[in-house]
């Protein structure tokens, strides 16, 4: 059984009229300009960006040497183990390949969220990069790294 | 009252709001202690913060530890009292302010995901209702309108990302045709749908249904009953499969497809006690 209506005013209608229209009009030049600094009413290029069938695929990968151990050793870009998601990384490579300092506090974060683990001594960020041929990847990866860091001298 | 207002402005029943605020705020503490969790840790690097442009306007600095700690405290106690329904209009501003400020620090460090417009849409128009209980089935415009925009904004998630592929990508066919899905397997993809990176056909075939989705996704505002829930099912599950396969949940926008349900129903059903008493007869 439904109940009665609420009576709504002029003004209330207008206000949430001229609301929507204005969120929606932000919304529209946030789309057209292609920006997400207008979060939350900015673009919404979520996987929007066309890729070449014959491009590269590139991936981020994070390394720490750890004391006491001679080979780097891959960590996970997350927010439970750096503190970060690879799209902050992304977004900052080329601040990261101009000053490599900038990777001092994934070591310290690292150090925070892991304090069983041993102290960091180096990081190093790489891209790797995959190959396609019509839409397949072909060879082996290559690796352009990015940024190394010896902890505590930055 | 014009078919515009008449879309805009739906008289629904004022319980549905009550239980989509239930929803929504509960979902807003589970955003702010697990998904988006990472203002505290961004509290460390504070080089990194990239402000947005409305924490610019607003002279919003890097979040300190402290500052973050206090947000939360503040985002979960308005929460949990916006959510009980007690105090709708100072609880859900309260709510709303704090958790814009805390995705303008999770999101300002780089990167800024599109899975949050509707469940931020949704925080802001929710106070706009005032009172609203469990056994309330007075009709309401104001309660329809804050729905409405929560369903707009919820399809708009889908159908203006397809202007910005056209804006990215020069036209949709290059998008379709190109190597999308394929850069996300190799990138982020789950052994469920790795073995699909030898058929690019297939990717190929799956970014043209993709699109076509995206394009349809108004519609689920002007459909209802049986098709509406099944449009309401079909995201569900398409949303299942993107987590399963590339780990993207969109979980704050999965939680605002049920602005669209009819969910003081389902309430009355499952808790007889809730539903509103019919009036005496003769009354």
């Amino acid at each position: 059984m439904r109940g009665m209506t609420v009576p709504m005013n002029r003004i209330s209608v207008g206000w949430r009229v001229g609301a929507a229209a204005l969120a929606f009009g932000i919304l529209c030049g946030g789309q057209a300009l292609d920006t997400n600094d207008w979060f939350p009413l900015g673009s919404l290029s979520q996987y929007s960006a066309a890729r070449d069938l014959d491009a590269t695929v590139s991936r981020t990968v994070l390394e720490m040497r750890f004391e006491g151990e001679e080979e780097f050793r891959a960590v996970g870009i997350s927010h439970g183990n750096v503190g970060i998601v690879p799209g902050d990384l992304d977004s900052h490579l080329g601040e990261l390949r101009r000053d490599p300092s900038l990777l001092e506090p994934l070591a310290r974060n690292y150090a925070k969220l892991h304090p069983d683990s041993p102290p960091v001594e180096e990081v190093r960020l790489t891209r790797r990069v995959h190959q396609l041929e019509n839409g397949r990847a072909v060879g082996e990866p290559t690796f352009d790294e990015v940024a190394e860091l010896k902890v505590g001298a930055a | 009252m014009n078919p515009v207002l008449r879309f805009l402005l739906p008289a629904v029943p004022l319980a549905r709001v009550a239980c989509f605020r239930v929803i929504v705020y509960a979902f807003v503490l589970v955003d702010v202690w697990t998904l988006s969790n990472d203002v505290l840790r961004h509290s460390l690097i504070p080089a990194v913060y990239s402000p947005l442009l409305l924490p610019r306007l607003l002279g919003i600095p890097p979040v300190t530890q402290a500052g973050a700690i206090a947000l939360l405290v503040i985002v979960t106690v308005s929460s949990l009292v916006a959510m009980t329904g007690r105090l709708p209009r100072t609880s859900g501003w309260i709510a709303a302010g704090s958790f814009w400020c805390w995705m303008f620090y999770s999101q300002g460090y780089g990167y800024v995901a599109h899975d949050h417009m509707a469940l931020m849409i949704a925080v802001v128009v929710l106070p706009t209702v005032g009172a609203a209980g469990f056994r309330d089935d007075r009709l309401s415009r104001a309660a329809g309108w804050a729905l409405r925009c929560v369903q707009i904004a919820v399809v708009l998630t889908y159908f203006f990302s397809v202007w910005s592929k056209w804006v990215r990508s020069g036209n949709l066919a290059n998008w379709a045709n190109g190597a999308v899905f394929v850069w996300a397997i190799m990138r982020r993809g789950s052994w469920i749908i790795s073995w699909t990176l030898a058929f690019p056909w297939l990717l190929i075939v799956a970014q043209w249904c993709l699109l076509v989705v995206e394009i349809l996704s108004p519609v689920a505002l002007f459909l209802r009953d049986r098709w509406l829930y099944l449009t309401v099912g079909f995201f569900m599950l398409f949303h299942l499969a993107t987590f399963l396969s590339l780990g993207i949940s969109f979980l704050p926008t999965v939680i605002c497809w049920a602005a669209f349900l009819p969910l003081e129903r389902v309430l009355w059903k499952a808790r007889p006690g809730l539903a509103p008493q019919p009036a005496a007869s003769g009354s």
